[in-house]
């Protein structure tokens, strides 16, 4: 931070949010920008010091996204390859959350427009959605099936092929 | 917030369209919400606008089976079209989809002896089959337009006159399928 250029002079200036419970966090402005809303916020001068609330966010998914912004600010340019490594490797353990706080994050991360982390949330739960069958599914994510037992085996059955264990292709050669 | 079923359909959309198809046609059982994002013109649309299309037809084989029993004396009463996909080399794969190697599936269509089943080709996720009733195939002709991953099906029969499908497209606007024919 020592050689902050002009147009960067006030980076170090914190921003402080209110989580939807009403507990307060603090981040360097660069983190801050990271995200869509709070820069527009900053942009437009609403950053004060009784700090930006966040009537969806809570507490500990904010908390969550203020350490994902802090550390991706501090690394956004003239990335080392070591660098780019240890950044993947924070991220992999970032998402590493159980389903309740994934889907804190993915709302948060999408109502605050955080791209990075928005993608990072997605591919985790498509990650976790993948190779399942639907109960499965369903049990992970918490999920009521709706479908009447003749729907569902009409489904399956019109799906066939997606249910079927992968046969390799040189089987047709 | 208690489960995904509370998740905003556009992010639950964002989530499905990273996983590869045999999944994405299980998430169709998975409940009525995720069904209806599967089968939504607009998600057709998003897949088949993957690097590499999901119903993408490499190559067909056709085989003839011999005659069980049906006494008739021709050598293929029954006659297998098997077609591939090219299914896998999709957005999910890390790495240059261009430069991974295919990884084809099959799926056999099978058709009595009475029926010319060909495949005209895949476009936009979209594959076309000219089914042609035998012996006068040409008089009778229908294309069927099926798209593998959503199960979505539909029979059109061609302009009068002799003619050949040239291409198709979906639309991206109106996200209607047109098929290309010309008359010859």
């Amino acid at each position: 931070m020592a050689a902050a250029t002009d147009d960067a002079g006030d980076s170090n200036e914190m921003i402080r949010v209110v989580s939807s419970d009403g507990e307060h966090f603090e981040m360097p402005e660069a983190a801050a920008n990271l995200s869509l809303v709070l820069r527009h916020m900053i942009e437009d001068d609403c950053a004060d010091a009784a700090g930006i609330p966040l009537a969806v966010v809570a507490a500990k998914p904010l908390a969550k996204i203020v350490d994902y912004c802090t550390k991706h600010a501090a690394k956004s340019s003239g990335l080392t390859i070591e660098e780019a490594e240890e950044l993947k490797r924070f991220d992999a353990e970032f998402i590493e959350v159980d389903t309740d706080m994934l889907y804190d994050l993915l709302v948060a991360a999408d109502f605050m427009g955080v791209e990075g982390l928005s993608k990072l949330a997605v591919q985790r739960t498509a990650d976790l959605i993948k190779g399942k069958t639907p109960e499965q599914n369903r049990e992970t994510f918490g999920i009521v099936n709706d479908f009447t037992p003749e729907e569902e085996e009409e489904i399956c059955k019109e799906n066939e092929w997606a249910f079927q264990i992968t046969k390799p292709p040189s089987r047709l050669c | 917030m208690t489960g995904a079923q509370h998740l905003p359909d556009e992010l639950i959309q964002e989530i499905l369209l990273r996983l590869p198809p045999r999944t994405i046609g299980r998430c169709l059982a998975v409940c009525k919400a995720w069904c209806s994002l599967v089968s939504a013109p607009i998600f057709h649309r998003a897949s088949a606008d993957r690097p590499a299309a999901v119903a993408k037809v490499t190559s067909t084989w056709a085989s003839f089976h011999g005659g069980a029993g049906d006494g008739d004396g021709l050598p293929g009463s029954f006659f297998h079209k098997v077609m591939l996909f090219d299914s896998y080399r999709c957005r999910w794969v890390r790495g240059n989809v261009h430069k991974t190697p295919p990884s084809p599936r099959g799926i056999k269509l099978s058709s009595p002896r009475n029926l010319a089943t060909t495949i005209v080709g895949s476009w936009d996720g979209v594959v076309c089959i000219d089914r042609g009733l035998l012996p006068d195939a040409d008089r009778h002709r229908q294309y069927v337009l099926w798209n593998p991953l959503t199960r979505a099906c539909a029979t059109v029969s061609p302009p009068p006159g002799r003619g050949v499908i040239i291409g198709a497209y979906a639309h991206p606007a109106t996200m209607r399928f047109h098929l290309l024919h010309a008359a010859c």
